[in-house]
């Protein structure tokens, strides 16, 4: 397996890409299992888009209702910022089946009071979106006039209708926790709650297109079959999730080392392959280099440079197909194939390449994804706590194994101890301020982990080495999370991020880039080093399709030679 | 949507997820604050009592957070028994230290005894109960309520062993360490003959000792026997709590935090209100130049 000290930098992190493995793809992978049906119960929108829809979901016997309201779209953009009160669409996903009258007093809440509101444990959770301001317009135009929307211009423009402005539940205004979902509830595996409004928002955005079109025109079409696949629902998120990542460690190892173990598993594999699960690496591989020149394509090349990441992987495309025809290079079949294409990436290849065939090796590969997506929720369940009856000796020796990489920054070089997080009076919303100028460091988001690393080692070297750690806690309690912090993650490799995170030169879209891929984000397109925009559930199943249990291979949706979703 | 004018409906990882900013406010520093929500959170969810603490305490827990302890400890023996006084801490910063501290000494003994001194907030002694078990380790504690402690009303013991059929968890009256001998209870707790006989001599003494105003503590420490569990049900059944309503039904902890991540809670909506006053003064007013950091 590929060690922590590597796979942890945030070079490495910003270049991960969503698997099997992801939050969104298991997500749609259990929805298609199950044969979920999300049908429209009720519906009314107005020419200005005000009104309200209603969706029934059957999820595999377990009732939920989606409700979203709109009070009408007027001509001004909206960042869906937390800050802002102002929104397009407001929705409610409840738990069990929801009458009318209970929709519209929790939509009188939330309208009236957004981020003040307050509702009860029948609802999963709030969420909020706005409309793309590139595309939402273009498209109700273009469905009005009695045609589909140029799919091309859209695709550029993101490939989204709505915009997600964020998921409020596990407790946030009042919803029910996520850990009180009994063990069977079908969006109890992590993340899986907040992600399902999503692929909800993707239909919502297709339902309020059309019926505003139809509202407008007699002569209104709906929006095809083909266009709803390609299209996603997009994202935007910000430094917040540095701090996410940073607070649970246990999260973190959960996920990366499943997807390390598969693709130690992959690139240890001896050949020859299996014939099928070669051709479907093949044909992934070639779906890939399509879309990474079809999708997003504003993102700034010094960022990601998805024209060279495409030619590369048509370049590893070719190379698998010679193992597949029994060639190899020079004739001869690597004894490991798919470790010696992972080789051969590493040495000729940039970052990007290298992570999206790594993706695409764990892909490949559903049954260990199967067998790995139960370790994930294991791992996150970890709790956090001291031992100790650990001496003062053995916690120094656990930290020059664990953190080496924390022990060996230089904290005292200029810029490395520049920024902290702290949250605003501003509804909470995470910031990063600089020490020496920024009020509210007496209240700073713990995020620097080496330094708390550092500070504690030399306390510790001036310690009794004997003296037991419950001791220690006596004399300095400050210690208390620290010292926890390293004791309960001594078993969890890949759980901290290898970086001064405080440092002028950390770039949080790095890590949040990393973050939203584990969601199951599909692109992701820096804004700037402190947000990163993308696109979810591009590609994945409609309704009726999750319905009919068809459509699983979703990855990389490609438009044809007319611009076509196909 | 609230319940009603006195109460509010709070989801409990709502509450874990706000509480540590709270006693930040209150003046813990992160570390200890991140450990003391789960107390706090627990004292809520089991005895609806946490938010209410804070909101009646709040200035004394505020200035206790800046003392030190002071720890006078015992040689080395037997049995290790410790002085911890929390000079006024309350019990969601002092309770965990002083766990810690007599888990730690099995590291050379059998057990560990801390005497914990000057505290608050005696109902959440069942939290370190939990938290012990949920170690592999069994516990005993002796309380001694103080008239300073406005919301437990008596004195009493805890016990929790964990077992094969899951955490046992009993409440006794302080007489079961005069009727039975508090060596005897040291004893069924598996402490070998010398331990026991120390253990117990400690904890009768603390027992009866003279009342303070502050809450004190006696947390005996030591590895799990589950085969002792009989043995120590029936000790504590002849010797039923009589006052402390709150640590009445205490094989219902477990029953009640499920409930309270289940279907929330419902919390003094002053006490609330008592608890955003807290975060809010963790907020930071922005520059323009620091929300152009905003994420």
């Amino acid at each position: 397996m590929r060690p922590a000290s590597q796979v942890m930098t945030p070079n490495i992190m910003r270049s991960f890409k969503a698997t099997g493995l992801s939050f969104a793809r298991s997500l749609v992978a259990r929805m298609l299992r199950e044969r979920w049906s999300i049908d429209r119960s009720y519906g009314e929108v107005a020419a200005d888009g005000a009104g309200l829809l209603v969706y029934r979901i059957d999820a595999g016997g377990h009732c939920m209702t989606f409700a979203v309201i709109c009070q009408g779209l007027d001509q001004v953009e909206r960042t869906g910022r937390i800050k802002d009160n102002d929104l397009d669409f407001h929705a409610v996903l409840f738990d069990g089946d929801m009458p009318l009258d209970r929709i519209r007093r929790e939509a009188g809440e939330q309208v009236a009071k957004v981020w003040k509101g307050r509702t009860d444990n029948t609802a999963l959770g709030w969420t909020f979106a706005n409309r793309s301001n590139r595309s939402f317009e273009q498209v109700v135009q273009s469905l009005a006039d009695g045609h589909q929307p140029d799919l091309a211009t859209v695709a550029g423009g993101g490939a989204y209708l709505l915009r997600n402005a964020g998921f409020y539940g596990n407790g946030r205004h009042g919803t029910r926790s996520w850990l009180a979902l009994q063990d069977g509830h079908p969006l109890a595996y992590p993340y899986h709650v907040d992600l399902f409004p999503l692929y909800l928002w993707r239909q919502a955005g297709f339902d309020f297109a059309e019926e505003i079109a139809r509202a407008r025109s007699d002569k209104a079409v709906r929006l095809d079959a083909r266009a709803r696949r390609y299209l996603g629902i997009g994202n935007q998120s910000g430094i917040g999730m540095v701090a996410a990542l940073v607070r649970w460690p246990h999260w973190l190892s959960g996920f990366v080392f499943a997807r390390e173990f598969i693709l130690a598993l992959a690139v240890t594999e001896t050949g020859p392959l299996d014939d099928a699960r070669l051709a479907r690496f093949i044909a992934l591989m070639k779906r890939a280099e399509r879309y990474y020149i079809e999708s997003d394509t504003d993102i700034d090349p010094a960022l990601e440079d998805r024209a060279s990441i495409s030619r590369e992987l048509a370049m590893l495309a070719a190379m698998a197909e010679s193992f597949a025809k029994g060639a190899g290079q020079r004739g001869v079949v690597p004894r490991h194939p798919l470790g010696a294409l992972m080789a051969h990436a590493r040495a000729n290849c940039l970052i990007g390449t290298c992570e999206q065939l790594v993706a695409l090796l764990i892909d490949i590969y559903p049954e260990h994804i199967e067998a790995l997506l139960p370790a994930i929720p294991a791992a996150m369940a970890t709790r956090r706590d001291v031992a100790p009856e650990m001496t003062v000796a053995a916690l120094r020796a656990l930290i020059a194994d664990k953190y080496d990489w924390a022990l060996a920054l230089d904290l005292s070089a200029k810029g490395g101890r520049r920024y902290f997080w702290y949250r605003s009076e501003e509804n909470g919303e995470n910031r990063r301020g600089e020490r020496v100028i920024d009020p509210g460091l007496d209240f700073e988001t713990f995020v620097d982990v080496a330094g708390a690393i550092q500070a504690l080692s030399v306390r510790l070297a001036a310690t009794p080495q004997a003296l037991s750690v419950g001791r220690y806690l006596v004399d300095h309690p400050g210690d208390v999370f620290i010292v926890a912090r390293v004791q309960s993650l001594a078993e969890f490799p890949y759980s901290e991020i290898h970086a001064n995170i405080i440092h002028e030169d950390f770039s949080p879209g790095d890590t949040i880039r990393f973050y939203l891929h584990i969601l199951g984000m599909e692109t992701s397109n820096p804004n700037n080093n402190r947000w990163v925009r993308g696109v979810f559930m591009q590609g994945a199943p409609l309704p009726e399709e999750v319905a009919a249990g068809a459509g699983g291979d979703w990855a990389f949706p490609v438009l044809n030679d007319s611009g076509v979703f196909g | 949507m609230s319940s009603n004018n006195s109460t509010i409906h709070v989801a409990a990882s709502e509450l874990l997820r706000l509480a540590p900013d709270a006693l930040r406010g209150l003046g813990f520093c992160y570390p200890l604050a991140d450990r003391a929500a789960s107390v706090l959170v627990w004292g809520e969810a089991v005895h609806g009592l946490s938010l209410r603490f804070l909101a009646d305490n709040g200035p004394q827990i505020e200035v206790a957070t800046r003392h030190g302890y002071s720890l006078v400890e015992s040689g080395a023996g037997t049995l290790a028994c410790d002085e911890l006084d929390a000079k006024g801490k309350c019990l969601l910063e002092a309770g965990p230290r002083a766990l810690d501290l007599a888990q730690s000494r099995m590291a050379s003994g059998e057990a560990g005894i801390t005497l914990l001194t000057n505290t608050l907030g005696g109902f959440l002694a069942g939290e370190l109960v939990t938290r012990a078990m949920a170690r592999g380790r069994a516990v005993l504690i002796v309380l001694r309520a103080g008239a300073g402690d406005s919301l437990y009303e008596g004195d009493g013991l805890l016990c929790g062993i964990p077992t094969a059929n899951g955490p046992l968890i009993l409440a006794a009256g302080l007489e079961a360490l005069s009727r039975t001998g508090a060596a005897d209870l040291a004893s069924a707790l598996g402490l070998g003959g010398p331990a026991a006989a120390v253990a117990g001599d400690a904890l009768r003494r603390f027992a009866e000792a003279s009342a303070d105003a502050a809450p004190r503590l006696a947390l005996l420490v030591c590895r799990a026997s589950a085969a002792h569990g009989a043995q120590l049900a029936e000790q504590f059944a002849a010797a039923p709590v009589t006052g402390a309503p709150s640590w009445r039904g205490v094989s219902d902890f477990e029953r009640r935090q499920s409930q309270a991540l289940r279907h929330g809670l419902e919390v003094d909506a002053e006490a609330w209100s008592v608890l955003g006053h807290y975060i809010q003064r963790t907020r930071i007013q922005t520059s323009e130049r620091s929300r152009t950091q905003a994420g």
